[in-house]
C-alpha cells in the first residue's frame, strides 16, 4: 500500500492504469495513438525491469497493459471494449506491491 | 494469401526486439491470429515479414481488415462489450495463422516455457522476420 509523500512503484503503475483507461476509451485517431504509443512505451520499461529482476508479479501486471494496447489497435471500434475489465484492477496492482 | 494481401506485412514490437514480440503466447491469439498490419505502425519499433516467406513455411497470412473476428476453434464470433454486435478487425488488419495442430503445438509450448518467447517455435518465427525497425 502506497504512503502519502512516498513515491512507489504500485502508484506509478495506478497512474498508468488511469491513463490509459481513459485513452483507450477513445475512438481511434492521432492523438489517441500518440497517446497510447507513450504509454505503451512507459509500460515496457517497467515491464523490463521487472523482468530483469525475476519480480513476475509485475511483468503479469505489465503484460495486461501491453496487451490491451495491442488489443486496441487490432480491432475497429476498440472503444466499444470494456477495458477496465482488462485491465489489472486498482486493488491488484496494489496487492503486487 | 488473399488477393490483396501485401508483400510485406509489419507488427509491432510489443516487447521489443526478441521473440516474446511475435510468440503465441496470449487465448485471444491462440483462438484467432498473430496480428499484423499492412502498413508500418507509427511511433514505435517494429517487425517487418515478408509474406512469401511466412506462405513457404506453411503460414497463411489474410488480409482481413473490417471482417469478423472468428475463432478458428468453434467458429464464434467476438462481440463488442458495449453492445453485443460483432467485432471487426481494424482496416489495415493481416492475420497471421497456421493449421490448428501446429497452432495448438505452439500455444502449448509457449504456455509451457512461461510465455517469454522462449519456446522454439517462437524463436523459429522470430527467425523469419525480414527486418527490425526502430523507425
Amino acid at each position: 500500500m502506497a504512503q502519502a509523500g512516498t513515491l512507489t512503484l504500485a502508484a506509478l503503475v495506478v497512474h498508468l492504469r488511469a491513463r490509459l483507461l481513459d485513452a483507450l476509451r477513445q475512438p481511434p485517431g492521432d492523438s489517441v495513438q500518440a497517446e497510447l504509443t507513450d504509454l505503451w512505451r512507459m509500460c515496457l520499461t517497467i515491464h523490463d525491469l521487472a523482468e530483469s529482476r525475476h519480480d513476475r508479479a509485475y511483468v503479469a501486471l505489465m503484460e495486461r497493459m501491453i496487451d490491451a494496447v495491442a488489443d486496441y489497435n487490432t480491432y475497429r471500434q476498440p472503444e466499444k471494449t470494456d477495458w477496465a475489465e482488462r485491465l489489472p484492477s486498482v486493488e491488484e496492482i496494489e496487492s503486487v506491491a | 494469401m488473399g488477393q490483396s494481401t501485401p508483400h510485406r506485412i509489419y507488427r509491432r514490437a510489443w516487447y521489443g526486439n526478441r521473440p516474446k514480440s511475435v510468440a503465441l503466447r496470449r487465448e485471444n491469439d491462440y483462438h484467432t491470429d498473430l496480428s499484423f498490419s499492412a502498413t508500418p505502425p507509427a511511433g514505435g519499433p517494429y517487425f517487418v515479414y515478408k509474406t512469401a516467406t511466412l506462405i513457404r513455411e506453411g503460414y497463411r497470412a489474410d488480409f482481413d481488415g473490417g471482417k469478423p473476428i472468428v475463432s478458428h476453434w468453434d467458429e464464434s464470433w467476438a462481440t463488442h462489450d458495449a453492445d453485443g454486435q460483432v467485432k471487426t478487425y481494424s482496416d489495415d488488419h493481416v492475420s497471421v495463422y497456421r493449421d490448428q495442430n501446429y497452432w495448438r503445438a505452439w500455444y502449448e509450448a509457449e504456455i509451457a516455457a512461461g510465455g517469454d518467447g522462449s519456446s522454439d517455435f517462437s524463436r523459429r518465427f522470430y527467425s523469419l522476420a525480414l527486418e527490425y525497425r526502430e523507425d
